[in-house]
């Protein structure tokens, strides 16, 4: 039973993200973030990783979103890499969705912005809005949204007493091995 | 619940889904971004769609692949059908892997609750 995110904190107070390029990100507080690659959706294995922050937002429906901006500059890939497989709409835009795969990176127990030595990252199908840089208004970081992780059969728990969460793969049981 | 009809604090059920997109919408978001859905991944939602009320009775919560109007394939993880498509030599832009859920029918609509970027 894999878990990808163990004991992953969140904070009170706004903390910076330190990513590989240089650049930092503010992150606000009560934000959950955990890291993540995004791929063509032919790719099964990460050769070369470019993991970037996301935040894990209960409020956003879908499965993935990203400024085209960060899709550039962190993902190293253009909208037109990934599929167009469909529209969703929100508020009065009508915005394209795409296909790739997103890869969650197991966190170091505890740490945030340090990574598990073991486990591989997880791999899970996304439909992603990439949020179009001509249109005013994207996110300050990419979003996972309930759908991917529902998609995904995942189980996801916030200990809010602790500000911790975990985020693993259902249980499964077989009965031959 | 109350079932009174007098109850005008409760919305009516159509009032929770948004509205379809429409083709000129669609139209206007291909002439913005220059592109459109590949035809043989439009063909397949269009075929998905059509099976799904039948699918939903023999496998929700499953995936299924198309390409336009061929089923490739079914299975619990789409990432399998991801595979088994780009064995078969389709390019990603030949298909579709949907799930078989109930949203399909109606629009995706998003909601973010997360601040706005800075600029």
């Amino acid at each position: 039973m894999p878990r990808i995110l163990r004991d992953l904190p969140f904070f009170e107070k706004p903390t910076p993200v330190h990513l590989p390029d240089g650049s930092v990100v503010p992150v606000l507080g009560d934000q959950i973030v955990c890291w993540a690659s995004l791929t063509l959706p032919e790719f099964r294995q990460l050769h070369e990783p470019r993991p970037f922050p996301v935040s894990i937002d209960t409020g956003f429906n879908r499965d993935f979103f990203i400024p085209e901006r960060y899709l550039l500059e962190w993902a190293g890939l253009t909208p037109r890499d990934l599929a167009r497989v469909g529209e969703a709409r929100f508020e009065n835009l009508v915005l394209p969705l795409r296909a790739a795969t997103i890869w969650l990176h197991p966190n170091r127990p505890g740490a945030r912005d340090a990574f598990a030595a073991g486990p591989d990252p997880f791999d899970l199908s996304a439909d992603v809005i990439v949020w179009p840089s001509m249109i005013p208004g994207g996110r300050r970081l990419p979003l996972l949204g309930v759908h991917a992780v529902a998609r995904a059969g995942l189980h996801f728990v916030v200990d809010g007493r602790r500000r911790r969460v975990w985020l693993r793969t259902a249980w499964r049981f077989w009965p031959f091995g | 619940m109350s079932t009174n009809p007098a109850n005008t604090n409760q919305p009516a059920e159509t009032d929770l889904f948004p509205r379809p997109i429409t083709e000129e919408e669609v139209r206007e978001l291909d002439a913005l971004l220059g592109e459109s859905v590949p035809p043989l991944i439009a063909g397949g939602r269009k075929a998905f769609l059509r099976d799904l009320p039948q699918l939903l009775k023999t496998h929700r919560g499953w995936c299924v692949a198309y390409s336009g109007d061929r089923r490739l394939g079914i299975s619990r993880s789409a990432l399998k059908l991801y595979d088994e498509c780009f064995r078969q030599g389709l390019a990603r832009t030949e298909f579709i892997v949907l799930d078989v859920e109930e949203s399909h029918f109606y629009t995706h609509e998003i909601e973010i609750l997360t601040p706005e970027l800075d600029e």
